[in-house]
């Protein structure tokens, strides 16, 4: 069942039971005031009348009873509406009757007394309420006893059209109440519905979906709740696309640089042993084989330098970067020499904990990035400093920068900016994903500034301390 | 002649399939990137375009939507024998599909029978003498049918399409037969004899030491 269904019925019970309790009480409330009202005044008219008969019988003493009929039909004449029936007895004999007298009721009068006086509920035959009041009063030391009826109809008749029209006020209030609980729950729920349709959204691929509610209440914090794991949910599967897409990348990469020196080394080998080839074409075919087994080698020892080193084959050692910068320019010396590449370091003076021949390799790789950036000669400028981790180096080059666009790639394996101008420089695109292994090793970072046309500026932290 | 364009951007491979197609007597140009490939296409009529998927610049399957309105039957060279990659080389309109490392006799293969599904080959061969029309399979020594055995008529096909090159026994087998060859095996010698009796080939088909068989023919 619906949520707001079943608020309305709820409501529905229990306001009905409410209003209906209330109505009633209020209703009988009003009838039982009525009702002592009328008593009140019915027994104060009544003594009026008693007391209106002794004052005449004082002044002028009754012989008999024709004398006190009399004079209640006087008094009767003059207050006409007030009495439906009235009755006096002289000691047991009935000596006057007026009005409906039948609906009175015959009590015993043995218990009256002249200082009191006996009101009580009196049934009609034909459904009226009357009041019954009776009294006594003395006369010539006879006791006379007076039964006067008054009619009280009316109230039960006013209580009866009271409950009617209550009865209708109440059917309109329940239907009110149904249609108002319905609205303000569907209302109050509305932001649930929002919240269910963007899980199913979601759950249908469609992971950039957001309920976004705007309320402050508990559902409006759900809401937000929901967003935010939605949110989470949506990076870690584009992060996981992306990891699934570098591996795939990597492997489509991979199976190229293996087979394409692979097919090299098998064509030309065909080539010469199904063939005759002049002298001149199988130097070129084994100059080809040649060329293309170094290239293999080299794939698989950079391969295996990046797959197989483990943090536990680490071996740290206290170093000073200072000295093993120099020494790794001094022996690219030669090499850049020869390509008009002019090399500075400023190195700060220092040691800390690092593996030695890693970071080495590192520089190496640095060092021949740079100088494959730069066209015909240039500058490459090498700076390192002391850190409280450990020491951060700086490899800057005013070379052809790295496209923005390339960026987010260069570490990965078998990535590379220009493929053809790696390929005459003999690259295997791995040289920067070793160098980021190796790094990753150390706990440091690597971070890449660079601008096309301008340079490029490689700068590596690492953080295995000092001692 | 018929004249090949070799698009692929790895020297040592383009160089390789230029030398084995040179060899069996096809003239070959070629392309070290997509974009020369599609200059070189508009200024040359070619007979068939091998064409390597990954280039730079433009790429094989790129370069592929440019040559199909041409026309020209293309043979994609891939290094990555997936399913996937074959399927959309092939729904692309290419004809055929090798897959690196590839062999010679393979190359010349599937070369030859895509130029000749093209009727870009001519059904007829002429060698050592021989006419071989291919389409009705006969074979004419000065106008005179010589009648050959299935088999013999595939292994003569074979050695007339690979001229001056050492045909492994191994190579032969596969190729003819079908199947591996068993190393000991006399088939394929016992053949060759009863081909060059039949045919006249007494020194055109060399046997060479330890290997196999060669056709020995000038050019």
């Amino acid at each position: 069942m619906r949520f707001r269904l079943k608020i309305m019925l709820y409501m529905l019970c229990l306001l009905s039971l409410l209003f209906g309790v209330g109505g009633s009480a209020l209703i009988s409330i009003s009838f039982q005031t009525s009702l002592e009202r009328e008593k009140a005044s019915a027994h104060e008219t009544y003594q009026m009348l008693l007391n209106t008969l002794r004052v005449v019988n004082r002044i002028e003493t009754w012989s008999d009873a024709n004398d006190i009929s009399n004079v209640l039909s006087q008094l009767l004449s003059q207050n006409a509406s007030s009495w439906s029936a009235l009755r006096v007895y002289e000691q047991t004999e009935m000596i006057y009757e007026t009005g409906e007298s039948a609906e009175l009721v015959e009590i015993s009068h043995e218990d009256v007394k002249p200082e009191n006086c006996f009101v009580s509920g009196v049934s009609g035959l034909y459904g009226q309420h009357y009041l019954q009041l009776t009294g006594a009063f003395v006369m010539e030391d006879e006791p006379f006893y007076l039964d006067a009826l008054q009619d009280i109809t009316y109230i039960y008749e006013m209580r009866i059209q009271q409950q009617e029209s209550y009865r209708e006020i109440y059917i309109c209030l329940v239907i009110a109440c149904a249609l108002l609980s319905y609205s303000i729950t569907w209302l109050l729920t509305r932001p649930l519905v929002k919240l269910s349709r963007a899980s199913k959204e979601i759950a249908r691929g469609n992971l950039s979906y957001r309920s976004s509610i705007k309320t402050s209440d508990e559902i409006g914090a759900l809401s937000a709740d929901f967003d935010y794991m939605a949110s989470q949910t949506e990076k870690s599967v584009r992060d996981l696309k992306d990891a699934i897409s570098r591996q795939e990348r990597f492997t489509r990469n991979f199976t190229h640089e293996l087979k394409t020196p692979m097919a090299s080394i098998i064509g030309y080998a065909d080539l010469l042993r199904l063939q005759t080839l002049n002298p001149d074409e199988q130097a070129e075919a084994a100059n080809y084989i040649f060329s293309a087994g170094k290239r293999l080698e080299n794939l698989s020892l950079r391969l295996l330098d990046i797959f197989v080193m483990d943090k536990q084959d680490l071996k740290l050692r206290d170093t000073s970067i200072r000295i093993l910068i120099g020494k790794v320019v001094s022996s690219k010396q030669a090499m850049l020499a020869e390509k008009q590449v002019n090399v500075s370091a400023e190195c700060e003076i220092g040691t800390c904990l690092m593996e030695p021949d890693l970071i080495w390799s590192l520089l190496v790789n640095l060092i021949d990035n740079a100088q494959k950036a730069l066209e015909q000669g240039g500058q490459i400028g090498i700076v390192s400093e002391m850190t409280a981790e450990g020491c951060r180096i700086r490899v800057a080059d005013n070379g052809r920068g790295i496209p923005s666009e390339a960026m987010e790639h260069i570490t990965e394996a078998f990535y590379r900016v220009d493929k053809l101008r790696s390929h005459k420089q003999n690259g295997v695109g791995l040289g920067l994903a070793l160098c980021a292994k190796i790094v990753e090793l150390h706990n440091g970072s690597i971070t890449f500034d660079s601008k096309v046309g301008v340079g490029t500026c490689v700068t590596v932290e690492l953080k295995e301390g000092r001692i | 002649m018929i004249k090949i364009l070799i698009v692929e951007d790895e020297r040592a491979i383009s160089n390789f399939i230029k030398l084995s197609l040179t060899k069996a007597g096809y003239h070959c140009n070629c392309a070290y990137d997509g974009a020369k490939a599609a200059d070189m296409i508009d200024t040359n009529l070619y007979d068939l375009i091998l064409l390597d998927v990954i280039l730079p610049c433009v790429d094989g399957f790129e370069l592929m939507e440019y040559i199909r309105p041409l026309g020209i039957p293309v043979i994609f060279l891939t290094a990555r024998n997936e399913v996937n990659d074959r399927v959309k080389g092939l729904s692309m309109g290419a004809e055929d599909y090798i897959v690196k490392p590839f062999e010679v006799v393979e190359l010349l293969a599937r070369v030859n029978v895509v130029l000749r599904r093209n009727k870009k080959a001519g059904s007829m061969i002429e060698i050592g003498g021989l006419i071989i029309d291919v389409n009705a399979m006969r074979v004419l020594r000065g106008g005179e049918d010589i009648s050959l055995t299935r088999k013999e008529y595939d292994l003569l096909l074979f050695f007339a399409r690979n001229p001056n090159m050492a045909l492994y026994r191994e190579t032969i087998y596969e190729r003819v037969w079908g199947g591996d060859f068993e190393p000991g095996s006399k088939t394929i010698d016992l053949h060759v004899q009863r081909l060059r009796k039949k045919i006249g080939w007494e020194n055109e088909l060399q046997s060479v030491n330890k290997v196999g068989y060669r056709l020995e023919v000038t050019p």
